[in-house]
């Protein structure tokens, strides 16, 4: 599903990724660790094709283009970006409406007790400032956007960093109810959210260990 | 002036120099009005008098009138309201900048990021069209001076004149100034509005280009600044559709008042209560009247214009 083959890296002459192979199956569950600023953040859009390798390959679902690759996969990062739009068209980003599946992913993400309450529903429209909604409404948002687009490859960039622990469980166990049967690679500094996974790497000096 | 104007003169500190910029540059249609109808009327007398040769000398002498006054004012003033007008510029952007910086994280948050940018960069430069821009508040001054001194020397001149201008320009300058040009600012405002929200959209496609392009938002984005782009256009159109409006307004105003003029000067001629040199010097003035109240119609109607981007700039101050 997914291949790194001898992909290197660098940014202002630094070596970020380097000559780094990996080959995760379709299905599998894939976490890697690694301190702040070892290139975690790096790998992760390497593979969601919005970095271009400066040598080697990336083929994710039998694409190696980075702009195809896009289109092929999900991605949750660690702080949500959001649109200032009302929270169906953040979910829906502009595509064909599907209401059943806007419906199966706000009850996915937990936040149809939060929609409930808002005075337009799935139509509010949340502004463009982050902070007008709880870190936990605002990444619930960004993870239902990804499992709306339903992607095999779902990619997690430390969503549940910034909240609390209560909030971090909610989420992560959201996001591994919805992607029981999708691939997914998950980069984190706590390894206690990579529970279960099949494979867990830490990046260190540019490899996979 | 608008009080809001008046507001932002004195936070800048500039009110001083900007009476200072109007006294200098106020006199100057007027001054440039009486040399030409003086010009003219001399030249006639001259023709009907035949004394050719004196034609040369008189023109020799508006010549060098004309020249002085053109010379003060692409040397004097120019310079002057050019200095003036950087420094103004200048202080009313650091001044924002500096009430942006000194506001609480809450009080930023009441507009949005777009809103702040545009009230700091063109809004700024609306109050500074406002002021000393062309056909703005600096002509609308220079054109009332004109319009009250050719006013009270054409009462001198002949008094029927005058009421006879007076009574073709006013119902077109109130039609036009009050009925036509009244609704423009709701428009600017609107289109302001629009405007902010239009660069609203720069932030996400800055700072949440990688979401877009995972989830293929690109086409939304481009719907959403596309509809703001639309409603700034359409709200301008309208503005532009009522200042074309107030053109031709002023124009019929012109041509009506001019036809009337020359069926009465004809019949003071035939019953010699005025000579042809005088009767071309009251249409001298009286053409200064016109211009004067056309420039001021434009003028209000691009004031009101900039005006809403003034307003928004002494908000943040």
């Amino acid at each position: 599903m997914i291949e790194l083959n001898d992909v290197s890296f660098s940014y202002d002459n630094k070596m970020i990724i380097s000559n780094l192979t990996l080959s995760i199956k379709k299905g599998e569950k894939i976490g890697i660790m690694g301190e702040s600023g070892c290139g975690k953040s790096t790998l992760l859009k390497l593979m969601a094709g919005l970095y271009r390798a400066d040598c080697g390959t990336v083929m994710v679902d039998g694409e190696s283009e980075p702009e195809k690759i896009s289109r092929k996969v999900s991605v949750v990062m660690q702080s949500p970006m959001l649109l200032p739009l009302s929270i169906y068209d953040n979910i829906t980003m502009g595509h064909k409406y599907n209401p059943k599946q806007v419906e199966k992913v706000v009850k996915m993400a937990r936040l149809s007790s939060w929609v409930d309450t808002l005075p337009d529903r799935i139509q509010t429209y949340i502004g463009d400032r982050a902070d007008e909604l709880s870190g936990g409404q605002a990444q619930r948002i960004a993870i239902a956007r990804a499992m709306y687009k339903d992607s095999e490859v779902l990619l997690l960039d430390e969503p549940a960093s910034a909240l609390d622990s209560e909030n971090s469980k909610s989420v992560l166990d959201a996001i591994m109810e919805y992607a029981i049967d999708k691939t997914v690679v998950h980069v984190t500094h706590q390894s206690k959210h990579l529970d279960g996974y099949d494979r867990i790497y830490v990046l260190k000096d540019g490899v996979l260990k | 002036m608008n009080k809001k104007v008046i507001r932002i003169l004195k936070e800048t500190g500039m009110m001083k120099d900007f009476i200072f910029m109007m006294i200098l540059r106020a006199p100057f249609d007027f001054l440039n009005a009486v040399l030409a109808s003086n010009m003219l009327e001399s030249f006639i007398r001259l023709v009907e008098r035949k004394e050719e040769g004196e034609l040369f000398p008189n023109f020799w002498i508006f010549l060098l009138f004309t020249v002085v006054l053109f010379g003060y004012n692409m040397f004097v003033w120019a310079v002057v309201s050019m200095k003036i007008n950087i420094r103004f510029i200048k202080k009313l952007r650091m001044r924002v900048y500096k009430s942006l910086l000194s506001r609480t994280q809450q009080e930023m948050e009441k507009l949005s990021a777009g809103d702040w940018i545009s009230r700091l960069n063109s809004d700024v430069d609306k109050t500074d069209l406002y002021l000393v821009g062309p056909l703005n508040f600096m002509h609308m001054v220079i054109s009332v001076v004109n319009l009250s001194m050719s006013a009270i020397v054409l009462f001198i001149l002949n008094h029927t004149m005058l009421l006879v201008t007076l009574a073709v320009l006013l119902p077109f300058f109130f039609l036009s100034s009050v009925v036509v040009i009244k609704k423009i600012p709701v428009f600017k405002k609107r289109s302001r509005e629009h405007y902010a929200k239009f660069t609203n959209w720069m932030e996400p496609v800055v700072n949440s280009s990688e979401a877009i392009k995972i989830f293929e938002g690109e086409e939304l984005i481009l719907k959403k600044a596309e509809e703001e782009s639309l409603l700034i256009m359409e709200n301008n159109m309208r503005a532009h559709k009522r200042t074309a409006l107030a053109s031709g307004i002023n124009t019929f105003s012109g041509i009506s008042g001019y036809l009337l003029l020359l069926f009465l000067g004809n019949s003071m001629m035939g019953s010699e209560i005025e000579d042809v040199a005088r009767m071309f010097k009251i249409t001298q003035y009286r053409g200064e009247m016109m211009k004067s109240v056309m420039m001021l119609n434009s003028c209000i109607g691009r004031m009101k214009t900039n005006l809403p981007g003034a307003e928004r700039v002494e908000e943040v101050l």
